[in-house]
């Protein structure tokens, strides 16, 4: 992911969709995230950029729905559902993810081992 | 808890000394004295209330078997005429047992006689080094204190005063009554003179009585998350002595260690009023308010005694000395504003509302000289190192001037770096508020507010101080590198910063042959993106041999090498302490590798980990099941891959290699190594939960 300021932000991304699981009377996903932009970037642990105040997943749970989906802990999510989760404050992002009346999450989740996946698979090619 | 009255009026001649000592006819005496007042009014108990602070171990009193509360007893109610002592205090010296300090009253006939004797001498420092609970600094007077971490910046009896009523009372009449004109409902009207004490003229003895404790010396409750319940103390309620004993005799006055022994606060019956939760919440403002005062004090002792002593300044360039003190006395005036800013929110009524508006204001708008002080740091570090190690005069006039009595014995590289305590306990003691405020009011938003404010301010100042720190770092290197017929790399760049740097043994035996003659060990430069090997000509100046930028590095441990090149060689290949490198695409374009021998362990497992941690996509999960750790003594970072450590501060270990543990510190993740020794194992479950919760607060979480 590569961000230079005032150009769009480029990532290769993974597409994970998630099927919300009923808990008691919640639907959850089983992940919990940090950051925003009413947030300190400073403390994210996950973060390459210490500026970056996009939504980052701090934990997984064991077994949940974001597991089984691929989700794994320190991505960061680009968009949910077609929102833009890059520019939020957090409470929007909780907001995004825990609508009641949906039952599927499609997140777009970049992680710094796509970014090398790609990178080294495209340095092997021109052999 | 309030000491009463004493009617009696202090006698005015002069006892010996001598008497003081055979106290058991002391007590006796008073005792049958007080026994014969007291029967008929069985309720004045001083002696129930004192047994139960476990301080007096003279007390052979015993009165009629009523339980009698501190707070109930004619002492605090101020009835009775007469008081008992404990033996423990008709002594000149102190009991090393108290609670808290007090305030020395005597008559001052007594002091003439003795020509003030060395008494003064020998309980001033006495008394405060008692009093400071300073972890294993050289006065470490471990005391029977229930609630051992909090002492407010209150103590009655200081040395300044001592110092100074030393000289003053011998030309002084005995006492009088009204020269101590006592503010506070709770002093004892017929209280004698008390030496020195700065006297608040405002209305309900304030905290500011007496002057305050070093800040180096206090630990504010509020730091830690696992501080039970707040115990009030109960205080001893000793009184005067009785008339014709001319003796010394401290007198407790509660030190106002929290909010709750405020006077104002007791006398208007605010504690039965508010919850409990409120009253831990006006503990924690309190504490912010006490805590900044005494350190307001330290300050003002590190600009009045070190920054503008003439003896000082002559001994060094205007450079170093600006290099040493920086802005410290803007700083010292911004913390005078908070403080005013405060103290007049405190005294407007002693329930504060709210102080998250003060907070967050002065963190927003005036705290920046905080962060140039703080981004000066390296040079002040490297300053003071470099005029200790080769500026005889300096050193001289500095140890002259800690050893006066004001600093407390404390060297001045303390005071320096107090301001960087200061501004990040700040956000710790800001999130105590947080807690103990109700949830969805508004003073709840203001304390996430200003707790937001000034963690953005902690922040910044890390950033420049490491900002600071690694651009003069990357100068000096690049200075000293030389690289001969290597293809050059520019290494000066606002994103590299030096990660480790160390030397490393070659591996003789698996180098081939035109290596094996010339090297013997490299010295190899880890950034953060790129590795350099040199070889070391003079400390100075150093010869590169190689480079790869650290993507194409890789490091294999010495155990799996299976000898590519040769057979490992019997016994001498310590292959637990080796490790290669493998350049995919060296400086010049092709792959390289490198058998290497760390010195240790720990040295290794330090390189290796030095070198893989770009690659460690996958942060440790579950923090929760690591071991937390708190440090005992600070540690300051030699190394740039090692973590500093504050004291008390709290750790996460990931790693323990020998003696050296890698470990990511709580309050902003980072992470490094630290030596075992200075830090312990926090076994305590709530603890340490109540640490992670902390630390997921200061860094917000949702679960979805």
């Amino acid at each position: 992911m590569s961000f230079v300021p005032g150009q769009p932000v480029t990532a290769v991304v993974q597409r994970i969709e998630i099927q919300k699981l009923r808990q008691n009377d919640h639907l959850i996903l089983g992940f919990s995230i940090g950051g925003g932009i009413d947030q300190d970037p400073g403390q994210n642990p996950f973060s390459e950029d210490k500026t970056d105040k996009g939504i980052y997943v701090t934990r997984v749970s064991e077994g949940g729905p974001a597991e089984l989906a691929g989700l794994q802990i320190g991505d960061k999510i680009m968009q949910v559902n077609g929102w833009d989760m890059t520019m939020v404050t957090h409470d929007q992002a909780r907001k995004r993810l825990t609508k009641k009346n949906e039952q599927v999450v499609r997140l777009l989740v970049t992680r710094k081992s796509l970014e090398d996946a790609v990178r080294h698979s495209m340095s092997n090619y021109p052999k | 808890m309030s000491h009463g009255p004493s009617d009696s009026p202090m006698g005015d001649q002069a006892p010996l000394l001598l008497e003081n000592r055979f106290s058991s006819d002391l007590q006796i005496t008073v005792m049958d004295n007080h026994l014969s007042q007291l029967q008929p009014s069985p309720t004045s108990q001083p002696s129930t209330p004192v047994a139960e602070q476990d301080i007096m171990d003279g007390m052979h009193m015993r009165t009629p078997q009523q339980v009698v509360l501190s707070t109930q007893s004619a002492v605090a109610l101020k009835k009775g005429t007469h008081q008992l002592i404990p033996k423990n205090l008709a002594v000149t010296s102190r009991p090393k047992n108290r609670h808290h300090t007090t305030v020395v009253t005597f008559p001052v006939g007594l002091e003439s006689s003795s020509g003030s004797r060395s008494r003064h001498s020998t309980q001033g420092p006495d008394v405060s080094w008692e009093d400071y609970d300073s972890d294993g600094e050289g006065f470490a007077l471990r005391r029977n204190r229930r609630n051992k971490s909090y002492r407010a910046a209150v103590t009655s009896l200081d040395i300044e005063a001592m110092a100074r009523g030393r000289g003053a009372e011998t030309m002084l009449r005995p006492v009088r009554e009204d020269r101590a004109p006592s503010p506070s409902p709770a002093r004892s009207p017929g209280r004698k003179r008390t030496l020195g004490r700065k006297r608040n003229q405002r209305h309900g003895g304030s905290f500011k009585d007496a002057p305050p404790r070093l800040y180096q010396e206090i630990r504010e409750r509020g730091l830690h998350s696992t501080s039970q319940d707040e115990l009030l103390d109960d205080f001893v309620v000793v009184e005067p002595p009785v008339e014709d004993q001319g003796i010394v005799v401290k007198s407790y006055r509660p030190a106002q260690l929290t909010w709750s022994q405020l006077p104002q606060v007791k006398d208007t019956g605010m504690l039965t009023r508010i919850s409990p939760e409120e009253r831990k919440r006006q503990e924690a403002i309190f504490e912010i308010i006490t805590s900044e005062y005494s350190y307001l004090h330290s300050l003002g002792i590190l600009v009045r005694h070190f920054k503008n002593s003439d003896a000082l300044r002559r001994t060094m360039t205007a450079t170093e000395h600006h290099h040493l003190f920086s802005n410290i006395a803007v700083i010292h005036s911004v913390s005078q504003r908070f403080f005013e800013d405060l103290e007049r929110r405190h005294h407007d009524n002693p329930v504060i509302r709210d102080i998250s508006d003060i907070v967050q204001n002065h963190a927003a708008h005036h705290f920046e000289p905080y962060i140039v002080y703080c981004s000066n740091e390296t040079f002040q570090q490297r300053t003071l190192q470099m005029l200790l190690g080769s500026n005889t005069a300096f050193k001289e006039t500095l140890k002259q001037i800690e050893s006066s009595s004001d600093c407390g014995g404390l060297p001045m590289i303390s005071f320096l770096i107090l301001p960087m305590q200061r501004v990040t306990r700040l956000p710790l003691l800001l999130d105590t508020i947080c807690q103990k405020t109700p949830d969805k009011t508004a003073e709840y938003f203001a304390a996430v507010w200003a707790l937001h404010a000034i963690s953005k301010l902690v922040a910044s100042c890390n950033d420049g101080a490491r900002r600071m720190e690694r651009t003069e770092q990357m100068y000096t290197i690049q200075k000293q590198m030389e690289f001969g017929k290597i293809k050059p790399f520019p290494l000066v760049s606002s994103s590299r910063w030096l990660k480790k740097r160390g030397e490393l043994a070659v591996c003789t035996e698996e180098l081939s042959i035109w290596r094996a003659f010339s090297h013997r060990s490299y010295y190899l430069f880890l950034f953060n993106d790129v590795l350099i090997v040199t070889k070391k000509k003079s400390e100075e100046s150093f010869v590169v041999m190689d480079y790869a930028t650290l993507e194409k590095v890789e490091v294999e441990v010495g155990e799996e090498v299976e000898g590519r090149t040769s057979p490992p060689a019997k016994g001498s290949a310590n292959h637990h302490l080796s490790f290669r490198l493998l350049m995919s695409r060296n400086s010049e374009g092709r792959p390289e590798q490198i058998s290497l021998v760390a010195e240790s362990r720990v040295d290794r497992a330090r390189w290796i980990s030095a070198l893989t941690e770009h690659k460690q996509t996958s942060v440790i999960i579950n923090k929760e099941g690591l071991p937390q750790y708190e440090a005992t003594k600070a540690y300051m970072p030699k190394d740039p891959d090692e973590l500093g450590l504050q004291q008390a501060e709290l750790v996460i270990v990931l790693r323990k290699e020998e003696d050296w543990c890698h470990g990511e510190r709580m309050r902003d993740g980072e992470r490094g190594w630290f030596p075992a020794s200075c830090a312990t194992e926090i076994t305590n479950r709530t603890a340490m939960e109540n640490n992670v919760q902390r630390m997921k607060r200061l860094r917000k979480e949702t679960n979805v």
